[in-house]
């Protein structure tokens, strides 16, 4: 538009755009080794690949990983889809789960204190947790902790179990029904996560996101 | 497929309903466009004015509110709330023209409109979820009223800043906020000094609008616009600012509804033809 029309010269702020925080929880105990961590792995890449291409999306979900397998470990801090390196995945271990979600939980309230420091407005961060076995650590704290924030809307948890995951211990971890993953479809899982947070990107003050439901017949999977 | 409607409009006359009491102390310009996110359909988005005497003195009011879209009469409720909210007002300021409206009395009114509507209508009153943002100015002090997380912006009589009268009410997230259907409404209200220049935006807006992270009104942008309001007729403007709604310069940057209703006190306006594009 040219300047010379009324309104050309107008100039608009340049405020940082709302973000959209996503952990993700993975399971790299020693069971996940093989095709399963080959398919997850290749789900991840996927997943970057889906977000970046959303021109909203890329520039406000912001990824983290944490990985459990022997150890917990940061696999990657909060960083805008755009830069994010889907990490290496190596399986190892045993399965450290409650340790995991307690550091996915601590590493929201650090984000999210950022962003208020910084004046960036934020949607409510997700947690997504994935895990095939069962937790071989002190998990009950973090039940205490998921229902807390949940309770007070400071995050939500989604936990999808593979294989043999166990349940019972999911149904108490997670207050939303844990899904269980239909076979390896890593990648129809990640795209719904891709879908899901791209809708939650883009949504404005006076809307709600409805999710699409995972486990249709068709879909990854089963409840 | 259905293309946008792109609606800016100016001042048809200086009040709608006739009314020879009616002034030009004031010029009045209201920007629409809906959002990308719409994929063609209409905007949840309200605005209008109002120019009245009150005690022989010259009044407006504007507004604009922004119905929920994950509120099935969204849309309805924001069209209902501008035009109780401005009725309002309106009455309240002919009723005692020297004190500014009771806010809490124009926010019932405005929840029985709406109530009423969705009696009439038979749908469920959260159904007409809208936000609100409402400026009066008298002569001598300017009003606002606002629920929700649009904003109202006022530039005081004899400076040049522009300063937020009412900030954007959020709960903690981005995608969260206040309506007129709450079980209990949260508002803000203020009466400050007299203006030489009002707005109401809505959300869509804001962050092009609000220096977020300074917690001030952008004054480069009502700025922009105000000096091409005091400088041209409304009616000449409305499509060019309805240009700018829709120019990538907007909708790269937000895919939700847009609207202002901005009005500046016209006493001192020259005519300042435009140079052709």
């Amino acid at each position: 538009m040219s300047i010379n029309l009324p309104f050309g010269a107008v100039e608009f702020a340049a405020n940082p755009e709302p973000r959209c925080p996503c952990v993700l929880v993975l399971d790299t105990s020693a069971s996940m080794a093989g095709t399963r961590l080959q398919e997850l792995q290749r789900g991840l890449a996927q997943f970057r690949d889906e977000l970046v291409g959303d021109p909203l999306a890329r520039k406000r979900v912001e990824l983290a990983v944490v990985t459990f397998g022997g150890k917990v470990r940061l696999a990657g801090d909060f960083t805008a889809v755009e830069h994010f390196e889907p990490p290496r995945l190596q399986a190892d271990g045993l399965t450290p789960m409650g340790a995991a979600v307690r550091t996915a939980l601590d590493l929201v309230r650090a984000r999210k204190q950022v962003y208020r420091e910084n004046g960036i407005a934020y949607y409510r961060p997700w947690v997504f947790l994935l895990t095939d076995g069962e937790p071989n650590d002190d998990w009950h704290e973090a039940c205490v902790a998921v229902r807390e924030v949940e309770h007070s809307r400071q995050a939500a948890l989604f936990a999808v179990g593979v294989g043999e995951a166990n349940f019972d211990v999911l149904r108490q971890v997670s207050v939303r029904q844990p899904l269980q993953l239909r076979g390896l479809m890593f990648r129809e899982m990640f795209q719904w996560l891709s879908n899901s947070l791209k809708s939650v990107s883009r949504s404005g003050t006076t809307e709600e996101v409805p999710l699409l439901n995972p486990a249709t017949p068709e879909g990854w999977a089963k409840v | 497929m259905t293309v946008a409607s792109v609606e800016a409009r100016p001042a048809p006359t200086p009040e709608r309903s006739a009314d020879r009491r009616r002034h030009r102390a004031w010029r009045v310009l209201i920007g629409q466009a809906p959002g990308a996110r719409k994929c063609g359909g209409p905007s949840d988005d309200a605005a209008d004015y109002r120019l009245f005497r009150a005690g022989r003195a010259p009044f407006v009011v504007v507004a604009c509110a922004d119905g929920a879209s994950s509120a099935r009469n969204g849309g309805a409720g924001a069209r209902i709330a501008v035009a109780a909210a401005i009725d309002s007002v309106c009455a309240a300021a002919r009723r005692a023209p020297r004190t500014p409206p009771v806010a809490a009395a124009v926010i019932g009114s405005v929840v029985r409109a709406l109530g009423a509507e969705a009696d009439r209508q038979r749908v469920p009153f959260r159904s007409l979820a809208t936000t609100l943002s409402c400026a009066l100015a008298s002569p001598r002090w300017t009003w606002v009223l606002q629920v929700g997380d649009g904003a109202t912006a006022i530039r005081p009589a004899g400076g040049a800043a522009w300063a937020i009268a009412a900030w954007p009410e959020r709960g903690e997230y981005a995608n969260s906020t206040h309506f007129l259907t709450d079980d209990e409404v949260r508002w803000q209200s203020s009466v400050g000094p007299s203006a030489s220049a009002l707005a109401a935006i809505t959300d869509g807006l804001v962050p092009l609008a609000l220096d977020l992270a300074g917690r001030r009104a952008f004054a480069p942008f009502f700025d922009g616009i105000a000096s091409e309001l005091a400088a041209h007729e409304p009616a000449e403007l409305a499509p060019h600012l309805a240009l700018l709604l829709r120019s990538p310069r907007v909708t790269d940057r937000t895919d939700d509804d847009v609207t202002i209703v901005i009005a500046v006190r016209a006493a001192a306006h020259r005519r300042v033809p435009h140079a052709p594009a």
